[in-house]
This record gives C-alpha cells, structure tokens and sequence, in this order.
C-alpha cells in the first residue's frame, strides 16, 4: 500500500509515525522539565547557591565554560547538518544524504569526546558530589548532582540519538530514497530536540 | 514527506547562523548582566526559548505540521509551566 495515501479523514497514512514521535517528545519534555523545574526551585530557595550567581568555584571554570560553548556550537552544528541530511533525502540525493548525515554523527560523538574531557577537569579540582570540596559547601555539592544529574541524562540521549542516526545511516544503503528520507526525518525529529535541551541547559549549569 | 526547496536550504542556513548569533548573545548577555540575578535569568531563558522557538518551527518543521502537534506539545509546556509555578512561590518565599 502506498504510505503516502491519504486516509478518509484526511491524513496521510505516514504521518502517523510523526505523531508518535511527537508523543514520545513529550514524555521527554515532561521528563526534562520536571528535572530543570526542580533545579531552578532548588536554586532560587538556597541561598548557597542562589540562581543568577555562578555557582561554579573560580578554578577551572573558564576552561569548563568554554567547552561547554564549543558544544553548544558543536550540537547547533549537528542539527544544522541533520536538516541538509534530510533534504538531501527528499531529493533522492543519496550521497548528499550520506555525507550530512555521517557529519552529523561526528559532530555527536565530538560532543560526547569534548563532554569527557570537560568532565575530567571537574572532577581533577574535585566538583563531584562527595568530594571534600563539595562537602565543605552544601550548595555546591546540591548543585554538582543536578549537573551530573542533567547532563549524564542529556549525554545518555545523545548517544541514543547517535545510535539512530547510525541505524538510519545504514539503513540508507539499498532502501529506496522516500523511506530513506522518511527515516531521516524520524531521526531528525529526535536529534533537533536533545539539541533543544541542551539549549536550555547551557546557560542554566554554566551562566547563572 | 514534503519536498524542500532552494529557498527553504537557505532559510535552514539562516537560521542556522540566527542560533550562533543567539548563542553569542547568551553569553555577552550573562557577562553584562553580573549581579543582577532577576535580569541573568531572564535574558537567558528568553533567549533559550527563543532558539528552542527556531529550532522547532524550522528545523523540527512545525510550520508545517497539523495542529494536534501543537497540542501535543502545548501539553508538555503547560505541565512543566505549572510545575514551575507550583515549586517557585515555595521556594522563593520560604528559604531553606
């Protein structure tokens, strides 16, 4: 049957995937929002680490800042070329679509490459929950489990994102191109939105 | 699945240099803004939610799709809204 067929209310039989993936989206919304509603409430009740100060101790945090900004812009990256990976799909251009969409997994695993190594700086000036340092100050230790908290869960979604891509990527091989691109355009729809929580996450750990 | 054209791969770029842009602002934002925590918090969630706005009108294609994906979405907005506004006045009022 030809999924493009529209039904008798109007929709196209192919559509329906999008809609479970916008439901899926939202579980992912309410599960991140819960996390950050608690983080800012936690925050602007602790007057140890009171939001619209940065919490972060002196050492070490311009170098932690300034990973963080290269992943921002590493992660903008990505779903700039997850965008063209698609439309190269819709254009039956099976290269293109390979060359965007393997840029696009790089991009991912660099940010996960630029992520561990920022992790390392931390924990080598000893933020982590536990440590003496976190210990001697209540709101820094609060503080450095939602980070870990956050952005183990927003790493943990990047690698499923790149475990997507990479079955789309495969997949692409020998499928015709409009189930390629449909395939792209799932693995977009999720890509674009951890993209979207890092977003909100970048200022919200590093900048206030 | 919907066609692209050339005018849409260019508004992908330009949206695409609107978000490096935004992120430059985010950061000259939250060292204009030091000490002033209302106003740091502020400007950093507009303008988050403002490339969140871009990335999903353009790059999610919700200009292009039905409105049951904005409702969709529109509940998860609502629900972590209210979740916020239930945990602030606590938070805010009563300190810890």
């Amino acid at each position: 049957m030809d999924a493009a067929t529209a039904t008798e209310h109007g929709w196209r039989e192919d559509e329906g995937g999008r809609v479970g993936l916008w439901f899926f989206i939202l579980s992912e919304i309410l599960l991140f929002g819960a996390f950050l509603a608690s983080y800012i409430g936690t925050r602007l009740g602790n007057p140890d680490c009171a939001l619209g100060t940065v919490v972060w101790p002196e050492a070490g945090h311009l170098p932690g800042l300034a990973m963080a900004a290269s992943n921002t812009l590493i992660l903008l990256t990505s779903s700039y070329t997850m965008v063209r990976a698609i439309s190269r799909a819709e254009h039956a251009d099976r290269a293109g679509f390979r060359a965007n969409m393997i840029a696009t997994i790089v991009l991912g695993a660099g940010f996960l490459v630029v992520k561990s190594f920022e992790y390392a700086l931390k924990i080598s000036h000893g933020y982590y929950p536990g440590s003496e340092l976190a210990a001697a100050g209540p709101g820094l230790s609060i503080f450095l489990s939602y980070y870990y908290a956050l952005t183990l869960l927003h790493a943990l979604h990047v690698i499923v994102g790149l475990a997507w891509n990479g079955v789309a990527l495969y997949a692409a091989a020998e499928a015709p191109m409009a189930d390629v691109a449909r395939r792209a355009e799932y693995a977009g729809l999720y890509w674009h939105f951890v993209d979207v929580i890092w977003v909100f996450l970048f200022p919200l750990l590093y900048l206030i | 699945m919907k066609s692209t054209s050339q005018s849409d791969e260019s508004l992908n770029l330009g949206v695409y240099l609107a978000l490096l842009a935004l992120t430059a602002a985010t950061l000259a934002a939250s060292l204009l803004t030091q000490g002033g925590r209302i106003m740091a918090v502020s400007l950093a969630l507009i303008i988050a939610s403002v490339k969140a706005g871009l990335i999903g009108f353009y790059y999610m294609g919700l200009r292009r799709e039905r409105m049951m994906m904005f409702m969709i979405l529109a509940i998860g907005v609502l629900a972590v809204s209210v979740l916020l506004v239930g945990i602030l006045p606590d938070m805010t009022f009563r300190r810890f």
